[in-house]
């Protein structure tokens, strides 16, 4: 894939935030190229930023990464999507169209400072996904502490179960935050919003959104419809007591349009209170004495007292809505009078009348119907007469509050006859309980036949009811009736039903269905234009919160009606999206909570009277209640956090967005995902709360994570002592998991085991295993210490199962000890290796995007290319290409980014931007004038500190001209305003006093720049993050430390100095020092983006140790490999190379290095910007195991020779391996990583050309990691044997007369010796660093390590680099790896070297330590402490310092003994000055 | 000065990679620790001079603290190793001259540590609350001290 000359496209979209995107990203911005660095995350940082500690140094992770994470967000070519994924490629590379959808952060990035109040403010607490859910968040929230951006988004993917089930969808979860916070006027506000009846449905709704709370699976619902109660209590409670006023009473405008509604029941008054909000001008109908329908005349009293409906009404008056009462449409007025009048009608005037039921004896005296019977008794002044013995015919609700209406009234005996059996009876399960509780009987299966008497009523004749509904579930009775009794009674009260009355629908002469109105059922829309219909009327008798819900909609239809508008589309409705329902919160581990129980009036204290028989909760116990909330939507919607933030940067009405990208290239790193140990069943994790993932183990030991380092037992909190570590949980099986070794999970182990042993005395930690794999570079050695170590112990086996034990938790291990054979053991805590695996998401999503996906799920490579995916200009890394370790992740990251620049290089530097700043003013002579700017920062400062005494305590300070405060200091019109100081007041130093320097010094330094002031100039003091978040409880003493601070800054101030850096010219090319895979493979890519390249290679040809292999584990051929490389490097034409040549002497840094070396007895010289060094290594020899002395004993290299030559000497031969010859013992104690998968590699090869063979493999521990895992399996599987040997008993071998006859080993895993007897030893050796790589590495002054290999800048983040900048390694010079590492190491130093070669003139270190001349007195200790071999012993036999190599850290400005060093802007007398002007000691020191 | 009202006063020089991230993190964190302590930045605990904390204890200071990278972990390669050394010295030169020296410390903290950098704050107050004030403190009340030397330091 080539193309030439053609325009492309000079920017790089990296799809993925973690480590790898961040290295790739940072390479490609720092080498030319824009990029956009899309991550799926609120943040960037990936898996990093969760652990706590890298091995095998023991940095702090998130030390080490989040300097790159700031540095990637500050760079001006890196532009980060958040929260995005890569959704479609078009075009073709170079030139690719390429698609991110983005979803909202309902932050404004640009506005938000970060200030955390909203976090504060929000009361939804949920499981914290960055802490694998060992601790809690907010809904909004940064993702965690230093996250970069350090912005807070908020967690928002749906609507919760109880709000999609209410038919009015009032935001159930938000009340209940609110509540729970006491904010109940908020909470009943935001009720009202979809629904004016808070309080009237704290005491009658049926609560349809109790039977879908999540909260069901754990215990039992919330008590939903009680905590309204609570709420809206409160606020009434406040208004009977003066602290509440009731809002203005409004009137409509004149002229605006007019609605008529009928019927002032609930879906009539929400209605008119919501038309009334929009401005129109609501007259309601209503036929009786008060408005409120069925809650004024259908509820009894002591369901719903009649002060609070009022209330309620009131409220909806006040909106200016008139009620005209006693008016029934038809008969007081008629309805064209009333269309005539009004431009719309809404038609809600329920269902009140009774239906019949048609038998005889109905007509006669003493029998009443139960709605008139209802509405009778509401009247205070004409209630209904009640005789002794009344029967009341009915199972429904209104049955029930009749019988217990009549019972109230005076009745002797009350009987409830119903149809259906006690189960089926359509009354709410309580109001059952509390009739029987009343003394009333229910008569359950009986229906009436006649009623009895003459006259006046004696009693009602039953019939038996055999079914209540048909086969099809409709209401269908039948009778047995020859199954009769009677019942005495003198008063028969039937209660069947209600329905709309027929004089009313006759009437208006609209569209009927089952004699109600018919309507559309989202509009609301009748027959007739202009009329709409809702409520009891519309779709027959329901609940209150349905006839809410029929008025909310009617207004909005009505509403939009009126202005003309699309009545149907986006409507409320539309905008309901449930919450996904596999994201709900999970039952398991919830501890239960008893749900809680409002108390109610006594029998004997009701059943004469009608007061309200339940009470409201406590507060104390709403709160409990409220705490039970699961927020399964995550974000509530309370609205505090709008409410909170003075900036106003939350949005809760973003909405996602596509973005379309034009780039050149795709760079895929998006990461792994973790096994989910839950499959592991025998495991207990998610039953047993002291079984954790490795993840969550590695939050709990974060200083910073929820148990802030503490190693404890989860249950109890007491430390976890006894830790078993289990490995392997979703790797190197089938099922459940993958087939595959995830490489890491050994070391993490180990690392998490050396930790927990420093971070507790007395631990003993016990790590399952299968095998150790420490393959990386100084893991071994690692692993060994640990190994040593007494408290921590490594068995050989895999645990069956794990038992919680009862009343202890302990966990009890079953597994098979090696020695011991069936133990248990018992742990306080264990903690599951679990596995890496991709996202399932990400998967899916790239297979889309039309690249090809491995068996695994993981991205399809080759191992000779790596990078490369199946789609032209799409390249991958880190993770994703295959299960790997953060030093080859980075390394694998610099690789892809080399790929993207060498096919990018004619677009490079064409998107990039830099700024210019104006001329700098030279302030060197001038008095210092300070400028002081203190920072409010909202209410962050100055809730605690006085920020006014602040200021006012610093204007007199020496030097200051100008003292001031503000809002938010980096706020855009802050900025600019310092910039207008700067000039009006001739500002010359500038002091900030607000957050913290490492994240906001780069935005005033700018600030100063563009004011034409030099940004050293600039002093920060920490008064937010240091002092008034630290000393939040105590202002006083806060405000007293931040004018010291302050004054500190200012004296610091007064001595800064303006620096320049020194810009050096950078040679664009580069030297490569050894001509194998890597040396070629690190040319080649740096010459395909342009550079020119001189290779060195001491021997006669070229292709190092690729000569010695043939093939690699899958089986791809390397000769032909080596000769293409070979072929395409040495035709070129940016590359020259010099065989039989050898390094002299280096000398120079960065950007101009010169090299001598000796070509053929001739010296020859070249000057280059950058050196990768890629020396090699060699396989090592042995002497063991008789090599050299017995005949058929050969090395790996020879075994593979003879099986590339074809000769396979006898077939049915017995091959006998020994493996980590030499190697993993005192004199070579690290791993040689390659002999392991050679040895599978050969045996497979010997087993494919004679399956008769037989082949043993001796070995401690097998590291076929990663995709090599599955050969393992294979050879196995064709019948290698593999044995364990333990190194201090190695396998003996035994010859006659010179020639191998046997090989006897004594492995741990079997009781008795083994002998083999052998035709064929071969010796897998491992690799030996180079002899000369001593000489070389002090000519460049770099180190090497005690095994001879190069050490790089930094294990983890800076794998290829050295600490001194311009020069690289990679390959085997850097330490034994696999072909295909190399060749990825290889690339990534090209990408390093690109990101110096890409510049012409490279800025070099302002803040840099400089020798003053007169003092030094050559002592060259400077030389000696310099980690960076910055100083050097001049002409002048003086020390200087090497401005390209200073890295500014100040170490020989301490250790100077003649204090003739002094460090850039860190100057000795800055900080005694601050010293001083802390203890008020007057300045004796001028500047 | 009476012991119960007595808050120490002391200085903290905190690396800028590693301990002055962590005092960063403590606020994030709104952790809480007594207000007397100051803090001052430094690129590297390795460029802290001797004399400062010297100067520190001769203005009055009550305690100075030392807060580096992890050791092994400094972005500086070593420089916490060189502060390691000094602040051991200047350690036994003050235990000399009658300073005790728990008034000198250093401390290695990593920039996810700010629970412990805010407890060894509240460690080293208590300690020092034990020790009672600085003991120069009572023998010079500020300015007739004159520091001649740091002077002749100063001016190169």
């Amino acid at each position: 894939m080539k193309i030439e000359k053609k325009k492309m496209t000079g920017a790089v979209l990296v799809e993925g935030g973690g480590i790898a995107g961040v290295q790739a990203s940072l390479d490609l911005a720092n080498s030319g190229y824009k990029v956009y660095l899309v991550s799926r995350s609120a943040t960037i940082g990936g898996m990093m930023s969760h652990l706590d500690k890298t091995f095998p140094t023991g940095d702090c992770a998130t030390c080490i990464v989040s300097p790159k994470l700031v540095e990637c967000s500050r760079n001006l070519n890196i532009e980060i999507l958040t929260l995005s994924e890569l959704e479609k490629i078009d075009g073709e590379p170079g030139n690719f169209k390429v698609t991110v959808k983005k979803s909202p952060r309902y932050i404004n990035e640009k506005i938000c400072n970060d200030c955390g109040e909203c976090t504060t403010a929000c009361p939804v607490e949920i499981s914290d996904k960055f802490n694998r859910d060992l601790g809690t968040r907010k809904a909004i929230q940064k993702y965690y502490a230093q996250a970069v951006p350090n912005k807070p988004h908020i967690l928002k993917l749906g609507h919760s179960p109880c709000k999609m089930k209410c038919p009015a969808n009032i935001n159930v979860q938000g009340y209940i935050q609110l509540i729970k916070k006491k904010e109940y006027l908020k909470a009943v506000n935001l009720i009202r919003e979809r629904n004016p009846f808070a309080a009237v449905c704290g005491r009658v709704c049926p609560a349809p959104c109790e039977t879908a709370c999540t909260r069901s699976k754990v215990d039992s619902s919330l008590a939903i419809r009680q905590l309204k109660r609570l709420a809206s209590d409160q606020e009434i409670k406040l208004y009977k007591s003066g602290k509440l006023k009731l809002p203005e009473e409004k009137k409509p405008a004149s002229g605006v349009k007019k609605v008529a509604i009928i019927g002032g029941g609930p879906a009539g008054l929400t209605a008119a209170a919501d038309l009334a909000d929009k401005g129109f001008a609501v007259t309601i109908y209503e036929s009786r004495d008060s408005a409120g329908g069925m809650l004024y005349c259908g509820i009894p009293r002591y369901r719903l007292p009649k002060d609070i409906l009022d209330y309620e009404i009131e409220l909806i008056k006040r909106k200016g809505v008139q009620i005209v009462l006693n008016c029934t449409i038809g008969k007081d007025k008629t309805f064209s009078e009333l269309k005539k009048e009004n431009e719309a009608v809404f038609i809600s005037a329920g269902a009140h009348v009774s239906r019949k039921l048609n038998i005889g004896g109905e007509d006669k005296n003493g029998v009443n119907y139960g709605i008139e019977f209802l509405r009778q008794a509401a009247i205070e002044k004409n209630k209904p007469k009640v005789t002794e013995n009344v029967v009341v015919i009915g199972g429904g609700n209104v049955a029930v509050d009749v019988a217990r209406t009549a019972l109230r009234l005076g009745a002797k005996r009350v009987e409830l006859v119903s149809l259906e059996q006690r189960n089926e009876m359509p009354a709410y399960k309580d109001e059952i309980k509390a009739t029987l509780e009343e003394g009333i009987l229910i008569r359950n299966g009986w229906g009436p036949k006649q009623i009895l008497g003459n006259g006046s009523i004696t009693g009602i004749e039953l019939k038996q009811c055999i079914s209540v509904f048909d086969s099809n579930g409709k209401f269908k009775p039948s009778y047995d009736e020859n199954k009769t009794i009677i019942l005495d009674a003198d008063q028969i009260i039937v209660s069947i039903g209600q329905m709309v009355d027929g004089d009313l629908t006759d009437d208006i002469g609209i569209d009927l269905e089952r004699g109600c109105f018919k309507v559309n059922p989202i509009t609301l829309e009748t027959s007739v234009e202009g009329i709409f219909a809702g409520g009891d009327n519309a779709s027959g008798p329901g609940s209150v919160i349905e006839a809410v819900a029929a008025g909310k909609r009617a207004a909005e239809s009505i509403g939009r009606y009126l202005n003309d508008e699309d009545i149907l589309s986006g409507r409320f409705e539309h905008s309901l999206k449930p919450f996904p329902e596999e994201l709900l919160p999970s039952a398991k581990n919830v501890a239960k909570k008893q749900r809680a129980l409002a108390g109610e009036l006594t029998v004997d204290n009701r059943v004469n009277n009608f007061n309200e028989i339940e009470y409201p909760f406590s507060e104390e116990d709403a709160m409990k209640e409220a705490e039970r909330c699961l927020n399964c939507a995550q974000c509530s919607e309370c609205m505090e956090c709008v409410s909170a933030c003075e900036k106003k940067a939350v949005d809760h009405s973003m909405s996602g967005q596509k973005v379309e990208l034009e780039v050149g290239a795709v760079i895929l790193t998006p990461g792994f995902d973790e096994f989910d140990a839950e499959q592991k069943g025998e495991y207990g994790f998610n039953r047993y709360s002291n079984v954790l993932t490795s993840v969550q183990f590695e939050r709990m030991l974060s200083a910073a994570g929820p148990y802030s380092g503490h190693v404890v037992r989860r249950d109890n909190r007491k430390e976890a002592k006894r830790i078993a570590w289990i490995q392997c949980v979703g790797s190197r099986e089938s099922k459940p998991g993958n087939e595959y070794c995830s490489s890491i999970c050994c070391m993490a182990t180990t690392k998490q085991a050396m930790l927990a042993s420093e971070h507790l005395n007395g631990l003993q930690g016990t790590i399952f295993n299968m095998d150790i794999r420490a393959h990386g570079k100084d893991f071994d050695q690692y692993y060994e210490r640990a190994r040593a170590m007494k408290n921590i112990e490594y068995i050989k086996s895999m645990p069956s199962r794990i038992v919680q034990m009862p009343g202890s938790n302990d966990l009890r291990l079953v597994y098979v000890d090696p020695v011991k054979g069936y133990t248990e053991k018992e742990f306080d805590l264990v903690v599951l290796a679990v596995g890496l695996e991709p996202k399932i998401s990400v998967t899916e999503s790239v297979r889309k995007l039309g690249i090809e996906i491995n068996e695994y799920g993981f991205c399809k490579t080759d191992r000779l290319s790596p990078l490369i995916t199946s789609k032209p200009g799409v390249f991958v890394g880190g993770a994703f290409q295959e299960p790997k370790d953060i030093p080859e992740t980075v390394v694998q990251a610099s690789a892809a980014a080399a790929m993207a620049m060498e096919l990018l290089s004619p677009s490079k530097n064409t998107l990039v931007t830099s700024r210019e700043y104006p001329y700098e003013h030279d302030v060197t002579d001038e008095k210092p004038r300070i400028g002081v700017f203190v920072c409010h920062c909202g209410i962050n400062i100055a809730g605690t500190v006085d920020v006014e005494k602040v200021t006012e305590s610093i204007k007199n300070e020496p030097g200051v001209v100008l003292a001031s405060h503000t809002m938010y200091t980096c706020s855009d019109s802050s900025l600019s305003n310092i910039k207008e100081q700067i000039v009006k007041n001739r500002l010359n130093r500038v002091v900030v006093a607000s957050c913290t320097p490492r994240t906001h010094e780069p935005i005033f330094r700018e600030t100063l720049r563009e004011a034409g002031l030099n940004p050293y100039l600039f002093e920060l003091a920490n008064i937010r993050d240091q002092c008034s978040w630290v000393h939040s409880s105590e202002p006083e003493n806060a405000t007293l430390k931040a004018v010291e601070l302050v004054k500190m800054s200012i004296s610091r101030a007064f001595r800064l100095m303006p620096l320049e850096g020194e810009k050096i010219p950078i040679h664009q090319n580069a030297v490569i020092i050894g001509g194998g895979v890597s040396g070629m493979t690190a040319a080649l890519s740096l010459a395909e983006q342009g550079y020119d390249v001189d290779l060195i290679e001491k021997s006669s040809q070229l292709g190092g140790n690729l000569a010695l292999i043939h093939s690699t584990l899958e089986n791809e051929n390397l000769n032909k490999f080596k000769d293409d490389l070979i072929e395409k490097f040495s035709t070129h034409r940016n590359i020259d190379y010099y065989l039989n040549s050898t390094i002299e002497k280096v000398t120079g840094h960065i950007g101009e290095f010169k090299i001598h070396i000796i070509k053929d007895g001739k010296p020859k010289e070249f000057t280059c910007g950058a050196i990768i060094i890629a020396t090699g290594a060699r396989p090592a020899v042995t002497k063991e195991y008789a090599y050299g002395t017995v005949k058929k004993v050969k090395t790996q290299i020879e075994l593979e020779d003879s099986l590339n030559s074809g000769k396979i000497e006898k077939r049915g031969q017995t091959y006998v391996m020994i493996q980590c010859v030499g190697s993993r013992n005192l004199e070579n104690a690290y791993c040689s990583r390659i002999c392991c998968s050679m040895a599978v590699k050969n045996a497979l090869r010997i087993k494919r050309g004679d399956p008769t063979a037989n082949i043993y493999i001796l070995y401690r521990d097998i590291r076929t990691y990663g995709f090599r895992e599955i050969y393992y399996k294979q050879a196995r599987e064709a019948g290698v044997v593999f044995i364990r040997y333990d190194e201090n008993n190695l396998p003996v071998v035994s010859d006659i007369n010179g020639v191998l006859s046997s090989v006897k080993v004594e492995s741990p895993d079997f009781p008795e010796p083994i002998l083999i007897e052998a035709d064929q030893l071969i010796l897998s050796t491992g690799i030996t660093s180079e002899k000369d790589n001593k000489a070389l590495s002090n000519m460049l002054k770099v180190p090497l390590n005690a095994n001879g290999f190069y050490v790089e800048a930094h294990m983890k983040l800076r794998p290829v680099d050295f600490a001194t900048e311009g020069l690289f390694v990679c390959g085997l010079a850097h330490s034994p790896k696999m072909i295909d590492e190399n060749i990825s190491q290889a690339k990534a130093t090209a990408a390093r070297a690109a990101t110096i070669l890409s510049k012409s003139h490279l800025e070099v270190g302002a803040q840099v330590s400089i020798v003053n001349q007169n003092k030094c007195i050559s002592c060259m200790t400077c030389v000696n402490v310099c980690p960076y071999g910055a100083p050097y012993c001049n002409y002048n036999h003086k020390a200087e310092i090497e401005r390209a190599k200073c890295m500014g850290c100040g170490i020989c400005t301490a250790e100077c003994p003649a204090r003739a060093i002094q460090l850039n802007h860190f100057k000795s007398n800055y900080f005694t000055a601050m010293i001083d002007n802390l203890f008020h000691v007057e300045e004796t020191v001028s500047r | 000065m009476n012991d119960k009202t007595f808050e120490p006063k002391i200085i903290a020089f905190c690396c800028h990679y590693c301990a002055y991230a962590s005092a960063d993190l403590a606020g994030s964190m709104r952790l809480q620790y007594p207000s007397g302590v100051r803090i001052i930045r430094t690129p590297c605990t390795g460029r802290l001079e001797a004399e400062y904390y010297m100067r520190a204890f001769e203005n009055g200071a009550d305690g100075v603290l030392v807060a580096g990278c992890l050791e092994g972990g400094c972005h500086f390669i070593e420089g916490n190793l060189f502060a390691k050394k000094r602040v051991s010295a200047v350690r036994d030169i003050l235990q000399e001259s009658g300073i005790e020296k728990e008034r000198l410390r250093m401390v290695n903290i990593s920039a996810a540590m700010a629970t412990n950098l805010a407890s060894v704050i509240k460690e080293m107050v208590n300690t020092i609350k034990e020790l009672g004030p600085n003991p120069i403190r009572k023998i010079h009340n500020g300015p007739e001290i004159e520091f001649k030397e740091y002077e002749m330091l100063n001016s190169r």
